[in-house]
């Protein structure tokens, strides 16, 4: 085996002066390793070149922490190697680059590096690519013996391992792939995987941390299967926590390369679990650009240090765990949607259901109502309930909430309203029955019911109102001149246990138009954002009144009202109304229709 | 980097390095300089430590500016790092150089 490279990493933001300066310090450090002055000036040369073009052709608006410029050098016994990262869309680096024509004034920066190195390749990466140089080092001893381009026997063998390397991440890749496929065990599956990158790198281990959004920390997923002790089981990514290898890496987004030195530095949970100093890598694990975890990998001290090719192989499974994380998690929403969609059509089935077929003729009354849903299922509700030889209940509510959950609390206010309607003495009465028996389950799951009834009694021509939370009322008299707002005393049901509804009752020649909205209308936004309000409503009402027109007219006017103000803009919530109007009284008939009213709902 | 006018020559000394860095200001500083009274170049090069490919590209748009007025560009004194530039890259043809 050969022995290890003295290597160096340099890191700068992406631009012309960076390039250069990347240049000037790969030159430093290949001083510091007594090349002769010919290797220092071509490796000056031909590092700028390969740093002013990833600088040139880097794409626009790149994330800055992306932006950055990455050489690394390594000094063998007898090669030296210059890796230079860029984030280019890649390109196709000649086999053997030519010179431009002479009048040409660009295009010789790879032929430079061609002819100044023994060997050029350009690897085209996930999440960048890395232009791979090399050359023999040429001593003071034997620069005469070797020629340029001669393998030596270490060259070989350091280039045979690295694509036996190559090769068994390959498979590896492939192996993880069927895995992930087959199993629902993700993080079983990282596992082995992990396990598999810990064989070909002869790391001793690896910890791989998922970040958790909600508590910004970072907490143990999987492992190699050392003892992680409490202390060190969750990072916190606070600014004020302790800085250490995992938290640089996840906080900044970039690889954390360590040693004993740097980790002496931080206080470091890694020293928590191994009780000694390591080296390795820390990286970040991200999924379409958000932070999924970090991945570290590393191997004690005093046995080895990973190398350049081992933390390259760290890179790639990173970001290929990463891609495959990003398809399961794709899978999975998809997946979650479809749910999704089918939950929304069995609400809004069972929304409709719930909605009566016909409303009941009332004698000497007209009803009508309409019910828009918005484009997921909410909860609003009406009804209208004949009560026998005394009149009929309207209701109109709005279960707060969306999807199944609102239109299952929908039905149980409808069974249990259908229950109570002809028991309870008065409206206010009955919403209290309602609230006593609906109270327990909607505070389990911290929702509430909104709520309206109005009770027609027939033999008196009296509406009386009650109001749990809902929007008033609005009452209108025959010719459009007194409007009445019935603001009713009562919160929502669902959330006093002991709460008391108050009552309004309006005599007969208050009571010629009765409206019951839900606030859906009232907030109605057109496409500027501004809502329709109550004014325009109330406005709609009394014309409609004055005009003499009776329910559908309404409904059909307040309709109108909506759609010329909402225009094309989608509704964000359902929009419900309830009308009663009293038809125009006909002297001498007003028994006779009570008569059929009765029979029908006998 | 400074233009000297020496009858119809215009000497210019080049600066330390031409690269990237600079060679936009190069570039513009010699179409400044330079007018049609000026049948040679002398470009300075002792001081020149360093030159990449963007430089040579310099080199090369002078060498055509001064060509298609008839004139020339000399190239005067280039370091010995320059030198093996130009040699590599077969630019040694396109210049007098003066050493």
């Amino acid at each position: 085996m050969h022995a290890p490279p003295s290597g160096a990493i340099f890191e700068t933001a992406c631009h012309v002066q960076g390039a250069r300066e990347m240049a000037r310090l790969v030159r430093a450090f290949l001083e510091r390793h007594q090349l002769d002055e010919q290797a220092l000036s071509d490796w000056e040369l031909v590092t700028t070149e390969a740093a002013m073009n990833a600088v040139e052709h880097r794409p626009a608006h790149l994330p800055p922490e992306r932006d950055m410029l990455r050489v690394l050098v390594n000094v063998w016994p007898d090669v030296v190697e210059v890796f230079v990262d860029d984030q280019n869309n890649g390109f196709s680096f000649p086999q053997c680059p030519q010179l431009p024509d002479g009048e040409s004034e660009g295009g010789r920066g790879l032929f430079i590096i061609s002819q100044l190195t023994d060997s050029t390749h350009y690897v085209r990466g996930i999440s960048g690519n890395t232009l791979v140089m090399r050359r023999l080092r040429r001593n003071n001893h034997n620069v005469q013996d070797v020629q340029r381009g001669d393998p030596l026997e270490e060259t070989l063998e350091m280039m045979t391992e690295e694509l036996g390397a190559s090769y068994e991440c390959l498979s590896s890749i492939f192996r993880f792939c069927k895995d992930f496929g087959e199993t629902e065990d993700i993080t079983g599956s990282i596992t082995r995987w992990l396990h598999e990158l810990v064989r070909i790198t002869g790391s001793s281990w690896f910890l791989m941390r998922r970040f958790h959004e909600d508590e910004n920390s970072l907490r143990v997923l999987c492992s190699s299967g050392m003892k992680v002790p409490e202390a060190a089981e969750v990072l916190c990514l606070d600014e004020t926590a302790p800085e250490s290898v995992e938290t640089l890496a996840a906080q900044k987004r970039i690889e954390v390369l360590f040693d004993d030195c740097t980790s002496d530095a931080l206080k470091e949970p890694l020293i928590e679990i191994f009780h000694e100093a390591v080296s390795g890598i820390s990286y970040p694990v991200q999924v379409s650009g958000q932070l999924f975890g970090v991945l570290t990998l590393g191997c004690d001290t005093a046995a080895c240090k990973l190398k350049a090719r081992d933390t390259r192989m760290t890179r790639i499974f990173a970001d290929f765990l990463a891609i495959q994380l990003s398809h399961t998690m794709a899978q999975q929403e998809a997946a979650s949607a479809r749910l999704l969609q089918h939950d929304i059509a069995i609400a809004a089935e069972i929304q409709r259901l719930l909605l009566p077929r016909t409303l009941p003729v009332i004698p000497g009354f007209t009803c009508a109502a309409m019910l828009h849903a918005a484009q997921s299922v909410g909860g609003d509700f009406y009804d209208v309930l004949p009560l026998a030889g005394q009149g009929a209940l309207l209701v109109i509510a709005d279960v707060m909430g969306k999807g199944p959950a609102a239109a299952l609390f929908a039905i149980m206010f409808r069974t249990h309203l259908h229950m109570l309607s002809s028991m309870a003495a008065t409206p206010g009465v009955l919403l209290a029955e309602l609230n006593d028996r609906l109270y327990q389950d909607l505070d389990k799951t911290d929702m509430f019911v909104c709520a309206q009834l109005a009770w027609l009694d027939l033999p008196s021509g009296s509406v009386t109102i009650a109001s749990a939370g809902h929007c008033p009322a609005l009452v209108v008299d025959r010719h459009g001149r007194q409007l009445i707002e019935a603001r009713c005393e009562g919160p929502p049901l669902g959330v006093d246990p002991e709460a008391e509804y108050g009552e309004i009752t309006l005599d007969e020649t208050q009571t010629c138009h009765l409206l019951m909205i839900t606030d859906g209308i009232t907030d109605a936004r057109n496409p500027q954002g501004d809502m329709l309000g109550m004014g325009p409503v109330v406005t709609c009402l009394m014309r409609n009144a004055a005009r003499g027109g009776n329910a559908t007219q309404l409904r059909e006017s307040i309709l109108k009202l909506i759609t010329d103000h909402v225009q094309q803009a989608p509704a964000a919530d359902d929009m419900t109304l309830l009308v009663l109007s009293r038809d125009v009284p006909v002297p001498g008939i007003q028994a006779a229709r009570l008569g059929t009213f009765n029979r029908m709902t006998a | 980097m400074t233009s000297v006018p020496a009858l119809s020559a215009l000497v210019v000394n080049a600066p330390v390095e031409i690269t990237s860095v600079n060679a936009s200001f190069v570039k513009k500083h010699l179409a400044a300089t330079l007018n049609d009274k000026h049948s040679r170049v002398d470009l300075q090069m002792r001081q020149t430590r360093f030159i990449d490919s963007s430089g040579l590209g310099i080199l090369v748009y002078l060498h055509k500016l001064m060509n298609a007025r008839g004139g020339r560009v000399r190239l005067l004194q280039p370091s010995r790092g320059v030198l093996q530039v130009l040699e590599l890259t077969r630019m040694d043809h396109l210049f007098e150089i003066i050493r």
